[in-house]
């Protein structure tokens, strides 16, 4: 294919409207050119800019005379549709008073029966033009053209029936701000009905002044709904007002037990043994990321730094021979402060082949109706898909339709190779679409059967919540159009998300009946395990009890600290059996943590390692070498595991130099700046007093030279958020 | 087809309501920078609502807000043949609208961002404002805007493009100049 920065080409692929095919070879010939790339990248700000600005143009909604009109119509398609609404007809108050006094069920039902007849003949019409105009007219009553002329009094039955339920379908749309107000499909229409009736008993006809508050409260929830993301951005607020006061302060709003864990710098006499976990979550680079879309500079405890520095991938290569981890140490002299050093420890689990791994492609169901607002839904939905592309090859694709009232394709399906794209469109998901019924959820699963790879692992994933489809007649249809796709290869996971009682829920129920499986998801870790779960099958353990080991040199080292993993690291940092089971390894799993040491030679101070003999031997560091005072070595780094099978520990010890003087100008790897970039990224948004002489500037240096060839994009994406960081912090 | 019930009426009524409540408010927006005209999109949403009701809503399926869409499209342009809007401008206008303000940013400049963007959109050829706004106001693919606008699907991907190119051009120059200096 032959492309220059001209081509429409562009366009279509960063606007994602290209086959899977033709993406594939676009992803060949941006590879080879950074200059696409530029313009795939600015193309796609500009989408996005256009998408941004345009949606907030304002609109109108449909005069609610139409709109009455309209429904009239909708109730009898074959008819002239302009009819108003009527007042009460008197020969329906035996059925009103008999409605009146029972319960909702039956009142549903009874309404059912009342109008059968007139419907089931109106219905019974072809739903283009009515062939039989005089069959039309009889069942239609006359009308007059305004829809706010004053009605004609029901002559027929059948026509009062047909006026009840248009009176019935502009009641639901007052009922709808209920559910939109408390965050939960509460609004009942059966309720509305007799509501309904009950007015029309009274003898208020349900006329304009009905129909105006019934705008009003569409107005209002369509408000809730365009803004759906109020309610988060007051929890941020609240956020906010924490961030403005500490900004003055060192972290005032962490707990005590937090504050106690913070990590300073800690003596390697006093403690040698360093350890930190090899699973790391990266959920805080999300959260941190949305933070700062939205404006507002996080608060510090949502800034943790491993799940920050872990959220990006490193050139890591894998492990040879029959270890099963790889190391990779970098020592140079911290950015912040020259007089200490910053050391960046990666450590890479080995891979197992993935040949037998088909492709995978993926297509969610996302629910995105006003009840999915709350935090532990749609936000939480968001994190956990985030985090799912990390276990995705980037042959993979994920599409995205979402389902409300109706169904939109948010994402045509995408190699997971254009992470970013996806990423985008993760977190352009928004709730506040209409309550739906099902035919969100019927189109959208219409939508994702044309996405379907032939030769690979079809998955269908519904997310929702419990309040779901909630009318089985679709329910039903969807079922057996369900079942009957996944005889054939296209398999189906329900999540429901939120804090609600898994038993019996409406997604469980159909998850059941349908043949799907069914998790109720309510955190992100179990989200992650899910997902990873469902998509992948178990993933091969590559180790068990795993632990990783930092033993300090205290000749070498005066001081030292481990940025980040606050709240997980052990009480005592001398023990090691705190962790007596250690983790086990999932293959290709890596992980990378910094420390930043000061070095006792940059102290001034000299210090005869032979005072310390009972420690250095629990680190087991001086006691090995003949003579302590030959060894150089800053630190050693020990992984100790398993085999997955095995019972032999097996241990792979690595010895570590300080940085030489010589080569320390040239030293670092992009990778390593990358990570020293992020790692400062998190010190500056906590406003860190460990931060040395860094600044926002330094930050941008270092990520700008540790932006290596980036094929994802994230850490191009880093840089916009530095730059968004320090546009808020005013510094 | 099966005898139909009052619950197959009730599930029309829904979701004639559902499409009303979910696609008013960009058809009306849509129509509106059509013609220009509030009142007149009113008329021309209702009208294309009402069209719904006698569809069949199998046969839309997924297709919905694309046939919303030409529906309202097709009225729009019967509205303007008519010649009876009031408050439009002419292409002719707009074109000449246009040649006044050969830098577009120079006069935007101390405006907010949201107007400015979208008198960017305002100032771009007829058709490829069009495609812009259902493809961006509106998230219609490319084969749903072909369907819309009766263009190619090949020409609404080059008259995006075009329109891409040129309003990122234009973006960028407001952007330096609302940005006076990085650090």
């Amino acid at each position: 294919m032959k492309l220059t920065s001209h081509s429409s080409e562009l366009t279509a692929y960063a606007l994602n409207e290209v086959t899977v095919e033709e993406r594939v070879l676009l992803d060949l010939a941006l590879a080879e050119s950074p200059e696409l790339r530029t313009e795939i990248a600015a193309l796609r700000h500009v989408s996005h800019t256009l998408a941004t600005q345009l949606n907030l143009e304002p609109s109108a909604e449909l005069e609610p005379e139409r709109l009455d009109a309209v429904l009239k119509k909708a109730a009898n398609p074959s008819g002239s549709g302009q009819d108003t609404a009527p007042a009460p007809p008197s020969a329906l108050n035996w059925f009103s008073q008999l409605w009146t006094g029972l319960t909702r069920p039956v009142v549903g039902f009874s309404l059912a029966a009342a109008t059968a007849l007139s419907i089931a003949l109106a219905l019974w019409m072809p739903w283009k033009e009515p062939k039989d105009k005089a069959l039309a007219e009889k069942l239609t009553p006359q009308t007059t053209n305004r829809a706010d002329a004053t009605p004609e009094l029901p002559s027929t039955p059948k026509a009062q029936n047909e006026r009840l339920l248009v009176s019935k379908a502009a009641k639901r749309v007052a009922g709808r701000p209920e559910v939109a107000l408390d965050g939960a499909t509460t609004g009942d229409p059966q309720r509305s009905e007799v509501e309904a009736i009950r007015l029309k008993q009274l003898g208020a006809p349900l006329g304009h002044a009905d129909l105006q508050s019934a705008r009003k409260s569409l107005t209002d929830a369509d408000l809730m709904a365009r803004y759906a993301l109020q309610p988060r951005v007051e929890i941020e607020g609240k956020s906010d007002s924490r961030t403005t006061k500490r900004s003055t302060r060192f972290e005032p709003d962490l707990g005590p037990e937090f504050s106690a864990q913070k990590n300073t710098f800690r003596s390697a006499v006093d403690a040698p043994v360093s350890t930190f976990p090899i699973k790391t979550d990266t959920a805080s680079y999300a959260e941190v990321r949305r933070s700062l879309r939205e404006g507002i500079i996080p608060p510090t405890n949502a800034v943790r730094l491993e799940e920050l520095v872990n959220y990006f991938p490193y050139d890591y290569a894998l492990p040879v021979g029959t270890n099963a981890f790889a190391t990779h140490i970098e020592t140079a002299d911290c950015p912040w402060n020259t007089d200490n050093i910053l050391v960046r420890i990666g450590v890479k689990a080995r891979e197992i082949e993935p040949n037998k791994q088909l492709r995978v492609s993926l297509v969610f169901l996302v629910n995105v109706s006003n009840s999915m607002i709350a935090e532990n839904k749609l936000p939480l939905i968001q994190e956990s898909l985030g985090s799912l592309l990390d276990q995705l090859t980037p042959r993979d694709s994920v599409s995205i339709v979402t389902f409300a009232g109706d169904s939109r394709v948010t994402l045509e399906p995408t190699l997971v190779a254009e992470r970013m794209v996806i990423q985008k469109a993760i977190d352009s998901l928004r709730a506040g679409g209409e309550t739906h019924d099902g035919t969100g959820l019927q189109e959208a699963y219409a939508k994702a059967t044309n996405r379907f790879i032939r030769d690979g692992i079809n998955r269908v994933i519904l997310c929702t919540d419990g309040n779901f489809n909630r009318d089985s007649t679709r329910s039903d249809e969807l079922i057996n159009q369900l079942s009957k796709k996944t005889q054939n290869g296209v398999s189906l996971s329900v999540l429901e998300y939120g804090d609600q009682t898994p038993r019996d829920t409406r997604a469980k129920v159909f998850a059941d009946r349908s043949g799907g499986s069914y998790t109720s998801v309510d955190s992100i870790a179990e989200a992650r395990k899910v997902l990873k779960r469902e998509v992948r099958g178990p993933v091969e353990t590559v180790a068990k009890e795993t632990k990783v080991q930092v033993e300090f040199n205290p000749t070498q080292v005066a001081t030292w600290r481990l940025l980040g993993y606050e709240n997980r690291q052990p009480k005592d940092l001398n023990s090691q059996t705190n962790r007596p089971d250690g983790e086990d390894v999932e293959s290709g799993q890596a992980v990378t943590a910094l420390y930043e040491i000061v070095p006792l030679a940059r102290t001034g101070t000299k210090i005869d390692p032979s005072n310390y003999g009972a420690t250095t031997n629990a680190a087991g560091l001086i006691s090995k070498g003949a003579s302590s005072s030959t060894n150089r070595d800053l630190f050693n780094l020990k992984v100790r595991y398993k085999e997955p099978e095995g019972t032999v520990p097996r241990l792979i010890q690595v010895p570590v130099a300080g940085p030489s003087q010589d080569r320390d100008e040239v030293a670092a790897t992009a990778d390593y700046k990358f990570a020293a970039a992020v790692v400062g990224y998190g010190l500056m948004l906590r406003d860190s007093p460990m931060k040395g002489d860094l600044n926002w500037e330094k930050v941008l240096r270092l990520a700008e030279e540790g932006l290596g060839p980036d094929r994802e994009g994230y850490r191009a994406e880093f840089i916009r958020l530095v730059h968004r960081a320090k546009g808020l912090s005013g510094r | 087809m099966s005898r139909p019930t009052a619950s197959e009426s009730n599930d029309r009524t829904e979701w004639v309501r559902q499409a009303v409540a979910t696609h008013q408010r960009s058809l009306i927006r849509y129509v509106i920078s059509l013609t220009g005209d509030s009142e007149a999109a009113q008329d021309i949403a209702q009208e294309t609502f009402m069209r719904l009701c006698s569809q069949s809503k199998e046969a839309l399926e997924s297709h919905l807000g694309a046939w919303l869409f030409t529906v309202a499209r097709n009225r729009a342009l019967d509205y303007l043949r008519k010649g009876d809007r009031v408050s439009s401008l002419t292409d002719a206008q707009l074109e000449s609208r246009r040649e006044e303000s050969p830098n577009p940013a120079d006069a935007l400049e101390t405006r907010e961002t949201v107007n400015n963007v979208i008198a960017l959109i305002d100032r771009l050829p007829k058709n490829q404002r069009e495609v812009v706004r259902l493809k961006f106001q509106n998230q219609l693919s490319y084969q749903e805007i072909s369907e819309v606008t009766t263009l190619s699907i090949g020409n609404v991907g080059f008259l995006l493009h075009t329109a891409l190119r040129t309003l990122r051009h234009q973006l960028a120059q407001l952007d330096r100049r609302s940005r006076p200096a990085r650090d």
